[in-house]
């Protein structure tokens, strides 16, 4: 999933997907960029490689949309670091995006592993 | 961990940290962000035992493209935050709209009295501004003005037939090059009909055109219609199908007659046209082909009456339109350098009235512009001491917000917005107002005044014009007691402790400033009613009760006509008429806004061949009988008779000034002088003084010369003595003068006395609109004394208690409120007065009969301010001297 991170089009899906990730994350308690990334990467073993930068444009349009919130903090090395949390809204949409994942694995599955018709 | 040095060339200087803490940086932020994920990737790398160096690498390996990133981001986030701060901004409108609402519903009696005040005076400035507006600064009405332009002969002439056609023909800057020349024309509907006097405007080709004006049905001249051998046809003004076709549209191709020719009517002009020329109102358009035809005289003969309008060629500006006008006008000279010496071209802009008469308008456009600024200013006193009230009442309200933590700045936008809804709903009153009397205006004017202004109505330039207005006022009323109400020391607000000496002083100031600004009003108006009542009694040495003028313009006729034989017919036949005990003729009614200079030298004066020898007279020609008509006594000697006529030595009678001016000494019948035709006229008569130029003047030197002798004139006014009224003797003229001279257009027949008003129009104009003003402020002055003196009552409410308490009598506590306003009015009035004086000195030149320190006006206006200012102040120090001591003393 190395795609470029600029394209702010072509990205529907990886966003859309991205999106379920950081909010599932989030879920977890607040954190700073890297913890989401490292969290991704831990979770999915490897399974998904997202280019790490391309989770802030994500971050920054969900806080502006309001489904994670932002706090400046100081991190264990005294850097300002800046932690996202889950805002109730956001709780809501991780909600119903998993609920909607889960829809559409359960009919492309029912698709993909359909018995052959008896008729 | 030590820090990463590398990552110091990103670091910010310490004071844009500290920036922060005022408003957010979000492009720091976000390195701060991306910063804080590269490191902390590095130290995780690190403490998994990669080497620095390549957890460096593999750190922003795994990132990706930084810089991209940071861009992407930054444009996300500039995105968001427009679309938030537009919303923000909107949402606290409303917000203060609502507050602002909810506050003025909460006090209506303030709302009504505030939004009446800047009303009345957004009404008055609205008003007149739609006079300056139509007058000097909108294209002409109807027209379509792009590109137009005016082109004037020398500095703001028209021209002649022949210099208009020059230009027309050679200039290439321009599409059109188009005159109109006004004339009033005898038109009778239908060829059997009676003649009447119809407006009509002759026009060259491509007229309608060259304006883009459109025709409202039929259509306008086409080429056919240029060749004089074509059937005659015209145009007419929508107004005069409406007002004599009742619109009809069988009017299109119906035969008229003009001048005694049928023409034909092809089309009506559309509405909103009058003319190319601000003021005319043309009934009929004409091509100028056929004026030879309809008035018997060949186009070279009409002289420089062409007013010229031109259309630039796309893409040419006027300077070099104006280049290439004076170029031809040069070559034109060159033809015929007698007759088009000296011939200059200047370009204008179609703005308003013309050029000649722009300057006049402009001085005194100002200076009404001035008073009703004037107005506008004491109802914007009236607010802000309104304003300064309530903000005392809403103290406490005030200083809670604040303590809470309510911005300083947002409190006072809150106050402004309030201010600008008060200043909106008075602009919108005010406008509405404004537009009914521009709409009523036109109605004032008599129609048979032939001047047209429908063309006052307000446009866009208004509007803007107004809501600037509102803008300004608002801050004018608004900014300084909003900034007040939210400044003070908060803990005193929350106590609601009110010992600032300061308001009330300021309060204080207002009330001067509105009398100074009510009574400059008051004194200028009443100067100008002064000065209108007086010319109303001065006697102007003649009698122009019961006499009627008729204007008899022979010039009309062209080279056929025989001006002193038709002349002396008339006059024959009116004499004879039972009803009219004298009649004569005159060059120029006495004070009817025209007059002649010449200068005569006495015989025998030491002739130096100078310029400078005898003495510039004013003269009038006029018939026998003259003064007997006007009833002006002849003193010594005699008055024209018969038998003064072209073959009889040539005479004059003089006025007692001009008798007195040319010989100082010795008898002066008998005397002779010599005139600018060459002649030597003798007196044979001494006339006494009488107003010739304006109402009231110091006697000017006069000298009448009989018609029949001076250079004979063609335009004539035909004054009658007589005891019938205006409609019938119009009736009896029209009838004499058709018989003698069937192709002249009817004359305006008018009482003499309407003839003279027209030198009096600056003066009643002035004091229509400055009485109107001087009431207005009266008014708001007077609410805006009744407002302070409640407040300072109120505040002083335990004081008067306590003084009531100590045995201070009613009178003395009336006095002493009445007092403290009167000091202030007193104040006020001084400082109005000495402006007053000034503008006055400034003013002499057309008031009559008034000088600036007039004891009567002045010692007026002092009287009426100063009994306002006693009625507004008595309730309220009523009130205080009403009031229970024992409960006054307690209510703090």
């Amino acid at each position: 999933m190395g795609g470029p991170v600029a394209a702010d089009r072509d990205v529907d899906l990886i966003q859309g997907t991205l999106n379920v990730l950081i909010l599932k994350t989030l879920s977890q308690g607040p954190m700073n960029g890297y913890g989401i990334a490292r969290f991704v990467r831990e979770a999915t073993a490897g399974g998904i490689e997202v280019e790490e930068g391309a989770l802030y444009p994500a971050l920054h349009r969900m806080e502006h949309r309001e489904w994670i919130a932002a706090e400046w903090g100081v991190s264990e090395n005294n850097r300002r670091a800046k932690y996202y949390r889950l805002t109730p809204l956001g709780r809501r949409m991780l909600r119903a995006r998993t609920e909607s994942w889960e829809r559409l694995v359960d009919a492309v599955g029912k698709v993909l592993y359909a018995e052959p018709r008896r008729a | 961990m030590r820090r990463d040095e590398d990552h110091s060339q990103t670091r910010e200087p310490a004071w844009r940290r500290y920036l922060r803490f005022l408003r957010p940086n979000p492009a720091a932020d976000l390195d701060d962000e991306l910063r804080d994920h590269l490191e902390s990737s590095i130290e995780d790398l690190v403490a998994r035992g990669m080497s620095r160096e390549a957890a460096r690498v593999e750190a922003a390996r795994r990132f990706g493209d930084v810089s991209r990133v940071r861009e992407v981001v930054q444009h996300l986030d500039q995105r968001y935050s427009t679309q938030r701060g537009r919303l923000a901004i909107l949402e606290t409108v409303v917000q203060d709209v609502r507050y602002a609402a909810r506050g003025l519903r909460r006090s209506p009696a303030f709302l009504v009295v505030a939004t009446i005040s800047i009303a009345l005076g957004i009404a008055a400035n609205a008003t007149m501004f739609s006079v300056v507006n139509a007058l000097l600064l909108r294209p002409i009405p109807g027209a379509n003005a792009d590109r137009l332009v005016r082109v004037y002969q020398n500095h703001h002439s028209p021209f002649q037939w022949e210099e208009l056609s020059w230009l027309r023909d050679h200039a290439v800057s321009f599409d059109y090059i188009v005159g109109e020349r006004y004339q009033v024309m005898s038109f009778r509907p239908a060829t059997n009909a009676d003649a009447e006097r119809a407006r009509a405007s002759f026009v060259t080709r491509g007229f309608f055109p060259a304006l883009g004006v459109t025709m409202a049905t039929g259509r306008a001249f086409d080429s056919d219609d240029r060749d004089a051998a074509a059937p005659p046809v015209v145009v007419i003004s929508y107004a005069f199908w409406q007002r004599r076709f009742a619109g009809d549209s069988a009017v299109l191709g119906r035969t008229i007659s003009v001048a005694d020719h049928p023409v034909t009517i092809i089309g009506v002009a559309s509405p909103a046209f009058r003319s190319s020329v601000l003021g005319w109102a043309p009934e009929l358009f004409i091509p100028h082909s056929i004026m030879p035809l309809l008035t018997g005289q060949p186009l070279a003969e009409f002289g420089g009456s062409f007013y010229t309008t031109g259309r630039l060629h796309r893409g040419v500006d006027m300077g070099s339109g104006e280049a290439e006008l004076r170029g031809l006008a040069r070559q034109l000279v060159l033809t015929d350098t007698a007759r088009y010496g000296g011939m200059t071209v200047r370009l204008d802009h179609i703005r308003g009235v013309n050029a000649e008469e722009r300057a006049g308008f402009a001085v005194g456009s100002a200076f009404l512009m001035t008073m009703v600024g004037l107005v506008l200013l004491i109802g914007c006193a009236n607010v802000a001491n309104m304003l300064l009230g309530r903000a005392a009442n809403r103290r406490r309200e005030f200083g809670v917000r604040l303590a809470i933590g309510a911005n300083g700045t947002r409190l006072v936008r809150q106050l402004l917005t309030e201010s600008l809804m008060i200043a909106a709903i008075g602009g919108v009153a005010g406008f509405a107002v404004a537009r009914a009397i521009t709409r009523a205006l036109p109605s004032i004017l008599p129609p048979e005044a032939g001047v047209d202004i429908t063309f006052l109505q307000p446009d866009f330039r208004v509007v803007l014009f107004t809501s600037v207005l509102c803008l300004l006022t608002t801050i004018v009323f608004g900014l300084a007691p909003a900034l007040r109400a939210t400044s003070t020391d908060v803990v005193a607000m929350l106590k609601g402790s009110d010992a600032r000496v300061g308001r009330v002083r300021r309060r204080g100031a207002l009330v001067v400033g509105q009398a100074a600004l009510c009574v400059v009003l008051l004194a200028v108006a009443s100067l100008f009613l002064r000065s209108l009542a007086s010319s109303r009694t001065v006697d102007p040495g003649f009698r122009a009760d019961g006499v009627i003028d008729a204007t008899i313009d022979l010039s009309l006729l062209g080279g056929r006509a025989n001006p002193p034989a038709i002349f002396a017919r008339i006059m024959r036949e009116t004499s004879a008429m039972p009803s009219i005990s004298s009649a004569t003729l005159a060059a120029v009614v006495p004070l009817s806004g025209s007059n002649m200079e010449s200068r005569a030298i006495p015989e025998g004066a030491a002739v130096q061949s100078d310029r400078r020898a005898g003495s510039m007279v004013y003269f009038n020609v006029v018939a026998p009988k003259f003064f007997a008509t006007l009833q002006t006594p002849i003193l010594r000697g005699r008055e024209f008779a018969e038998t003064d006529d072209s073959t009889s030595t040539p005479v004059a009678v003089v006025n007692e000034t001009a008798a007195r001016r040319l010989w100082p000494s010795g008898d002066v019948l008998g005397k002779r002088f010599k005139w600018g035709d060459g002649r030597l006229y003798q007196v044979v008569g001494i006339a006494r003084d009488a107003n010739y130029v304006m109402p009231g003047e110091s006697p000017k030197p006069t000298i009448y010369l009989p018609f029949t002798q001076a250079e004979h004139r063609a335009e004539m006014t035909l004054q009658l003595r007589t005891t019938a009224d205006v409609a019938t003797m119009r009736r009896t003229i029209w009838a004499l003068l058709r018989d003698a001279t069937p192709q002249l257009p009817p004359p305006a027949v008018v009482r003499m006395v309407d003839d003279m008003s027209i030198t009096l129009l600056p003066v009643r104009l002035g004091a229509t609109f400055l009485g109107t003003f001087g009431a207005l402020a009266l008014v708001l002055a007077a609410a805006g004394i009744y407002g302070v003196a409640s407040y300072s009552v109120s505040r002083r409410t335990r004081e008067i208690g306590i003084r009531a308490a100590l045995g201070a009598t009613r009178t003395r506590i009336i006095a002493m409120v009445l007092w403290e306003n009167g000091r202030h009015v007193a104040a006020g009035t001084a400082i109005g007065l000495a402006v007053a004086i000034l503008i006055g000195l400034g003013l002499s030149s057309i008031l009559y009969g008034v000088r600036a320190v007039d004891p009567v006006a002045l010692g007026g206006v002092v009287v009426a301010i100063a009994t306002v200012a006693a009625a507004a102040s008595f309730g309220p120090a009523r009130r205080a001297a009403n009031a229970d001591p024992v409960r006054s003393i307690r209510s703090e």
